[in-house]
């Protein structure tokens, strides 16, 4: 099986240069302070391709995330994100490729096997119709119900909604909640649902800085403190650079570049985005600034 | 403090959905209390005392014929198909995701009714189907069922695949339903033309539901089919919470959705269809019964499963309850009744404005 230093990456335009990060030692470590060492691959993702019938959406994607990481998934609109994700959660097909979940085979994984080892927050979500957050945050609790709800499961609800502070909204509806506190609680429910690997397509998006910091330093918690592997498509560099510790930066499907926080420069931030920026540390930390769109 | 806090969280959930389960178990009481009323009204007036003591077999003849042929046979019609229809448009709400869908707003009842109509032409099933001794009379519900069935499903896959076509919006659902619902029932109106007077009755009895003619061999047909249909929905709760959360999260929670949705809109088509078969359409049922409990319950399938079907019955019965009484000696059919029941319905959800 596909190991940490593949060192083909075909697809990847800068073979010379991503290559020989790609060889290079595992997780680095980051500003972020999370300098312990990551456990074993629990998603090993090997030369995976998707497409609709009449473009390449995927092409030749490998990349590894080790528990307990947090990986950013970059790129532009329309660069593969949302589908990566999708194939990852096998609510795509891709065309070829292997996925190993935590140890196993994708495509041999039963739907409700799947459904504890993988959780997702879709991009877009609407209020779970005249549910409250209670019972929308139970409802990641279905891959371990067996047949009736168990004090072990409404104990797990319970812990969840107080790591994330929505103990006091537990029995609002879900429809009337602010953007900010439904984001969470659909969070709340993927990791009721006591994942492996954790799947967000684009969770900061539409929401406040309060709420899109107190998001990311979420998944950073829950992934140093529950070894959570997380995946996050993600458009703002600056959070992704601050709480994760890997990137995959995808440009027309294909992966640019794979690394750590390194990998965030202004080279590869002009080829994913098109754009001039700068990249600066200030006061401890890597900040990206954008200077303007590359002429054409 | 962080304690107390947790336990309360998960206390406080108890305490609400015990309240659910209170509501329901009041609701059902309810049911049981009116069906022990309507069973005392009627031209011959029968005290509650009376109903009991006849159900449990200590009246004397006439008062137990009256309640165990008559009146027992009537309100297990509406209590079995009320569930059944609430049950049905409830699964096709959210299997639909739209506020607007059940067997009426579809066309499905139209096809059912339909397709009896053609068994009836076809089969001469209905003429047998009121008088209860003829040799014939064994296969003949089944026949007439299966047509209707037939005619259900058919609607079923017509509506969804127009649907399909067109996007999945509650409007275009409901409008490819109109039309199935307009397209069927000109297709009763030409049966009807082909057919002899006394088919013509039959076919008119199907085409508004009326709970006078049920027996118990036909109650223990939608019985049969009710029941089971019921289980796998109580079953399913699960997975049904889980729709609402959309496809594509619903599959990462480990539910098959395409099968679901194909196995639920069947299994709710086939309720539709066996009260249709039997009991004539009978509108709005399935669109009132399950919004009542949404709003007292809220939208979890666990408790508006079970929820929806004591809602049904208690509705159906009571329509039916009015029907018989309201212009007494005339008996309205049910099915006027709970048409009416259709205008507020459609005038609330515009003005409260649904959702998908």
């Amino acid at each position: 099986m596909m190991k940490e230093g593949i060192s083909t990456a075909p697809g990847c335009r800068r073979q010379d240069k991503a290559a020989a990060e790609w060889c290079g030692s595992p997780s680095p470590q980051t500003e972020t302070g999370t300098s312990t060492t990551h456990g074993g691959p629990t998603l090993e993702v090997d030369g995976l391709s998707f497409s609709y019938p009449q473009a390449d959406v995927l092409r030749r994607v490998s990349f590894t995330l080790r528990d307990g990481e947090v990986c950013s998934v970059l790129g532009n609109n329309g660069a593969g994100k949302s589908t990566l994700l999708k194939c990852l959660l096998r609510l795509l097909k891709p065309r070829e490729g292997v996925v190993i979940l935590d140890g196993e085979p994708l495509h041999r994984l039963r739907n409700s096997e799947l459904a504890r080892k993988a959780s997702y927050v879709p991009q877009r979500s609407d209020g779970y119709h005249r549910l409250t957050v209670f019972d929308a945050v139970l409802l990641g609790r279905k891959p371990h119900v067996r047949w009736g709800v168990e004090a072990k499961d409404l104990q797990a609800v319970d812990a969840v909604l107080h790591r994330l502070d929505l103990a006091h909204l537990s029995l609002r509806y879900t429809d009337e909640l602010s953007g900010g506190e439904l984001q969470k609680v659909i969070i709340a429910r993927a990791l009721a649902q006591e994942p492996r690997v954790l799947l967000l397509d684009e969770p900061t998006n539409n929401l406040d800085l309060r709420n899109q910091t107190e998001v990311m330093e979420i998944l950073r918690a829950e992934a140093d403190h529950r070894g959570i592997s997380v995946l996050v498509a993600i458009h703002d560099l600056n959070l992704a650079l601050r709480y994760s510790d890997r990137f995959i930066v995808l440009k027309e499907g294909s992966v640019l570049r794979w690394g750590g926080p390194e990998v965030i420069d202004p080279d590869t931030i002009r080829e994913a985005y098109g754009v001039e920026a700068r990249v600066e540390r200030i006061g401890g930390r890597t900040i990206v600034i954008p200077e303007g769109c590359c002429c054409r | 403090m962080e304690e107390n806090v947790a336990v309360s969280a998960t206390d406080a959930y108890r305490v609400y959905a015990r309240r659910k389960t209170l509501v329901i178990t009041l609701l059902a009481l309810g049911v049981a209390g009116l069906a022990v009323l309507a069973m005392g009204l009627g031209s011959a007036g029968l005290s509650p005392l009376q109903v009991i003591r006849a159900i449990l077999g200590r009246a004397d003849a006439t008062v137990s014929r009256i309640v165990l042929h008559i009146r027992l046979p009537r309100v297990l019609a509406a209590l079995l198909a009320g569930a059944a229809l609430s049950l049905s448009g409830c699964v096709m709400q959210n299997l639909l995701v739209n506020p607007l869908a059940s067997d009426y707003t579809l066309g499905i009842s139209q096809g059912a009714a339909f397709g009896a109509a053609v068994a009836i032409v076809a089969f001469g099933a209905g003429s047998t189907q009121s008088t209860t001794v003829d040799a014939v009379w064994i296969n003949n519900p089944y026949v007439v069922t299966l047509f209707a069935f037939l005619g259900a499903i058919l609607t079923t896959l017509i509506v969804l695949g127009m649907a399909r076509a067109r996007g999945m919006t509650p409007e275009a659902m409901i409008l490819a339903g109109i039309a199935m619902g307009a397209l069927f029932s000109a297709g009763t109106i030409v049966t009807q033309y082909f057919a002899s007077d006394v088919q013509v009755a039959s076919i008119v009895f199907w085409t508004f539901g009326d709970l006078g003619r049920s027996s118990w061999k036909e109650l223990a047909i939608i019985a049969g089919v009710t029941l089971p249909v019921s289980a796998f929905f109580v079953a399913q709760r699960w997975s049904l919470n889980a729709m609402a959360t959309g496809d594509e999260t619903a599959r990462t929670l480990g539910v098959n959705v395409t099968r679901l949705r194909l196995s639920g809109m069947f299994l709710a088509a086939l309720l539709a269809a066996v009260c249709v078969a039997f009991l004539g359409i009978i509108a709005f049922v399935g669109l009132v019964a399950p919004h009542l409990m949404r709003r007292l319950i809220g939208g979890d399938y666990r408790f508006l499963v079970p929820g929806s079907a004591v809602a049904g019955a208690f509705l159906l019965l009571a329509a039916d309850t009015v029907g018989r009484n309201v212009v007494a000696p005339v008996v309205l059919p049910v099915g006027a009744i709970t048409s009416f029941m259709g205008a507020p319905l459609f005038i609330y959800l515009l003005v409260r404005g649904y959702r998908r």
